[in-house]
């Protein structure tokens, strides 16, 4: 059993390891019991504290971020603040958001025995432990392999199974979908239903909702650092889509994206063709793919110049690879695509494309929100930039580093930088990835605007609402075709 | 490897692994020995070989192979005649093909072929110290990591046109470096979140699930090592591995 | 930045960051090396990666603050430079550069950026290591690498002498101060703005 009684917590200022985005995790006055086996959902908006609220259940709060804490957490009767870390360790076990950061180890078997090792299992038990969890998880392909091999949906079964070797009695999920396609969320289900069904307690921050929704036993809702609802299983089953919009939150019945219905072009539409596209990474020493060993093997596909365009796939590879290639990228993808009866080359696709990356971390390098905007301008202007930015809501903060944004922010930002470029063709990669509700409907406006402005958006994307409430178009994707 | 078999097995011991990691550099680059070692760096090329094709990095050995054999017959053709910018350049080459690619094809073999929980084992039975060995393999976990920052950072400036000669070249260095330094400091306190709820700090001793005995290959690599630095010390004392040789 | 926990002693997070930094600071290193076959732009190496080497500095010296951390990340960049071919040679400089530059640290309480800045400048002298067997062991070096060829060894023989020693120390130093500037505009600008620091 999980207590805590009147829990309050403030993060230092100074304290180097909250992206400000989440500074305003802080939590006060949280009381809260979680039974032993039960399936608990943390949600709420970006920033409620949700991941503070997991922190303390792990002991990383107080002993890894420091801050101002009051009230008492317990766990079996015995408080946490007091135990070291690695005494919590044995009991608790969490899979965290980002899966490129969550591993010590290169390997993933060493990653599988790290925590037994450090624990300082027996070698014979860890090692049938190991097997066991390989098995049971079905990850027997992915044993021995290097983790940058991996894909991310790999990874965060990789993290789920390095936790259940040391058999944990406790779960702490801290959005551990925030990165993955429809399909390894769907993965990542199926092993989380194993701990539920096992009647392990498990408690989960998250803010998509669909995937865990039929499991969940209590949802607490959150919102600036305090419980304002907290539902039981009976409550759940009567709240439709529409009350959950309502409160802020995410569908709890998302279809997959690739079930939804929208047409891919239309006879009205002006069209870009991808006659076809090709590419593969080296294969060996001396051979260079050679077909069928294509990753990406595309033929005749239509994108609507002007409309917002979903692309969607049933399973996530290549999808990042393609927009690459798409917008010029990939010095060695071969292809073919026509626009007004005219071949586009990939140069001058380098000039007309603008693509917003699924980690904006890595796209924007400047000291401040407008300088940023000032840079993708092709001449510097600062009135244009500050028209731009009033556009995205984001005059406010034209001093700020864009580097102490919030996520919501921060995509908005990488939006206004598309605009300023000036480019006709602007793709994204998941941009809703992480989002809460609230964002995501703000990116979703955003999009419309950027059609008005008659731009082709081009969208890879998993988030059903998402698609249904912005796309006009949809491709179904499949690397190879 | 064998499926359900889970502690993957080098074929060769981390210690042995370390030793060769410090011994290839020490004759191949630092030149200890001189002429008397020679045999030895026409030996320790073969065995960094030997090692890849093994591991079955069979990539890495081949180019290895073939820039080794190209040097060594360019060498041997134009070395005797020539001096001056030709002789330079040649030697330049040379020098990284015969000195330095052995002992970075030895690191990757090492590297790829090393676990975290080998290495950690390895020098903890060599008395090295916690303090050395975590760092040391968050150092190796975190090159690739850093590659692939930089790879998807310089994705992002091509596609926003920072390229050199353009009107944003003059924050080039800057902006490259930067997110760099950004991504790599979130992640590292990530990652120490990450590995402190998963025990690194356990006061308990560490067990392992790696199997470190020595086995034949080690006891004859570790033997070729000692024999390099034996015949190191006897050049000290004025004692010719070469001339004894011929006697 | 620890807790309230009152630790003194280098913990695993503290160890996870020295790696991190060293990390950084080798890469920058290794890209640096492949001048060195120019043996005119040897010393080069005193300039360039100090200069660089400043900015991670800044950041790792925020991460700084029990004592032994940077002597640590001193022995492992002598260690690195050992697996890497500039011989053991590189291990003693490294540990005195490392212990001078913690009691640089400690008298400024880890805090001072004055200290941190002129801790960067003796910290730098760790790269000293890897010139010490082309000026104290000249003769023996030449003769085992011979195959370097005459024009090649006479010039790198004029470089390094004697008196280089001190002036390659004085470039680590001078430079490395530089760096630490750098390093402390960079953090002003780009991570006390983000608030990252």
């Amino acid at each position: 059993m999980i207590e805590l009684n009147n829990v309050g917590f403030t993060y230092l200022s100074e304290n180097s390891d909250e992206s400000s985005a989440e500074l305003n995790g802080s939590l006060s006055n949280i009381n809260l019991i979680i039974e032993k086996g039960s399936f608990v959902l943390l949600t709420g908006p970006s920033g409620c504290g949700k991941s503070t609220l997991l922190r303390l259940i792990n002991g990383l709060i107080p002993h890894y971020y420091s801050g101002k804490l009051e009230g008492e957490v317990m766990i079996d009767g015995e408080p946490v603040n007091d135990k070291p870390l690695c005494e919590s360790a044995e009991k608790i076990g969490t899979v965290f958001q980002n899966p490129r950061s969550q591993f010590f180890n290169v390997d993933t078997t060493s990653e599988l025995a790290f925590l037994s090792e450090n624990l300082g299992i027996e070698p014979e038990t860890i090692k049938s432990r190991i097997k066991q969890t390989a098995e049971s998880f079905g990850i027997n392909n992915l044993m021995n392999r290097s983790i940058f091999h991996l894909s991310d949906g790999e990874k965060q079964k990789i993290a789920c199974a390095s936790i259940e070797v040391g058999k944990p009695e406790i779960i702490l999920l801290d959005e551990p979908s925030a990165n993955l396609d429809y399909h390894a969320t769907m993965q990542l289900r199926q092993l989380i239903a194993q701990w539920v069904r096992q009647g392990r307690t498990v408690i989960a921050a998250e803010h998509r909702l669909f995937y865990l929704w039929d499991m969940i036993d209590r949802v607490v809702l959150m919102n600036d650092g305090k419980i304002i609802k907290d539902y039981n299983k009976n409550e759940l089953n009567k709240l439709s889509d529409n009350d959950l919009s309502k409160l802020g939150l995410r569908s709890a019945h998302s279809p997959a994206p690739t079930e939804i219905e929208l047409p891919a072009v239309t006879t009205d539409d002006k069209m870009l063709t991808i006659k076809s596209l090709q590419f593969g990474y080296k294969q060996g020493f001396f051979t260079r793919s050679k077909a069928g060993n294509y990753i990406i093997d595309i033929h005749n596909m239509k994108l609507a110049l002007g409309k917002i365009t979903a692309i969607t796939a049933a399973n996530g590879e290549g999808k990042t690879t393609f927009l690459n290639c798409l917008c010029g990228l990939e010095r060695r993808s071969k292809d073919d695509i026509i626009i007004d009866g005219a071949p586009f080359k990939r140069r001058n696709r380098l000039n007309s494309f603008f693509m917003v990356m699924q980690d904006t971390n890595h796209q924007l390098f400047t000291d401040s929100v407008l300088e940023e905007v000032m840079i993708s301008l092709p001449e510097p202007n600062e009135d244009k930039a500050l028209k731009i930015l009033e556009s995205v809501d984001l005059v406010c903060y034209k001093e700020r580093h864009p580097m102490a944004l919030s996520g919501g922010q921060k995509q908005r930002l990488a939006i206004a930088c598309a605009v300023a470029s000036e480019r006709d063709y602007i793709l994204f990669d998941e941009p809703t990835s992480g989002l809460d509700y609230g964002h995501m409907k703000e990116i979703a406006t955003l999009m419309r605007q950027l059609r008005d402005l008659g731009k082709t958006v081009v969208i890879v994307t998993h988030d059903s609402e998402f698609i249904e409430d912005c796309c006009e178009r949809k491709v179904n994707f499949a690397s190879r075709s | 490897m064998l499926k359900g078999d889970y502690g993957k097995k080098s074929f060769i011991n981390p210690i042995t692994k370390l030793m060769l990691l410090v011994t290839l550099p020490a004759f191949l680059m630092g030149g200890l020995g001189g002429k008397d070692a020679e045999i030895f760096t026409l030996i320790f090329p073969l065995v960094s070989l030997f090692l890849l094709f093994i591991s079955k990095n069979f990539k890495a050995g081949i180019i290895g192979l073939l820039a080794y054999i190209a040097v060594i017959i360019a060498w041997s053709a134009l070395s005797s005649g020539s001096d001056g910018v030709l002789h330079i350049m040649l030697f330049i080459v040379a020098g990284i093909v015969t000195g330095l690619l052995p002992c970075a094809l030895m690191s990757i073999y090492v590297i790829s072929s090393t676990t975290a929980s080998e290495f950690i084992t390895g020098m903890k039975k060599l008395f090295i110290p916690d303090a050395i060995t975590i760092p040391m393999s968050v150092i190796f976990r975190f090159f690739p990591t850093v590659k692939e920052e930089v790879h998807a950072i310089n994705k992002a400036m091509k596609m926003r046109g920072v390229r050199f000669g353009g009107r944003k070249s003059a924050g080039i260095l800057e902006y490259r470096l930067i997110p760099v330094l950004m991504c790599s400091l979130k992640i590292g306190d990530e990652l120490s979140a990450a590995a402190l709820t998963r025990g690194l700090d356990s006061p308990r001793k560490r067990t392992n699930v790696c199997d470190t005995r020595f086995r034949i290959q080690d006891i004859l690599l570790l033997l070729l090592c000692l024999c390099a630095y034996l015949v190191w010390v006897l050049s000290l004392f004025g004692i010719h591995f070469g001339e004894v040789v011929k006697l | 930045m620890s807790n309230q926990t009152k630790k003194n002693f280098i913990g695993g997070r503290d160890l996870i960051n020295i790696g991190i930094f060293t990390a950084i600071i080798f890469i920058i290193t290794m890209a640096v090396m492949p001048i060195g076959f120019i043996p005119v732009l040897m010393p080069l190496y005193c300039v360039i990666i100090p200069v660089f080497g400043g900015i991670p500095w800044m950041l790792f010296a925020t991460k700084v603050k029990k004592l032994g951390m940077v002597f640590i990340m001193s022995m492992l960049l002598g260690l690195l430079l050992m697996i890497t071919g500039m011989g053991w040679y590189a291990l003693p400089v490294c540990a005195v550069s490392g212990i001078v530059t913690e009691i640089i640290l400690k008298l400024g309480a880890y805090k001072s950026k004055k200290h941190t800045v002129i801790a960067h400048g003796i910290f730098c002298t760790w790269l000293f290591g890897s010139y010490i067997p082309l000026i104290f062991m000249a003769d023996a070096y030449w003769q085992q690498n011979a195959d370097y060829g005459e024009e090649f060894i006479s010039s790198a023989k004029s470089i390094f002498q004697i008196w280089t020693a001190p002036v390659l120390i004085a470039l680590c130093i001078v430079f490395g101060i530089l760096g630490g500037l750098l390093g402390l505009k960079i953090m002003k600008k780009h991570f006390a703005k983000a608030g990252i620091v």
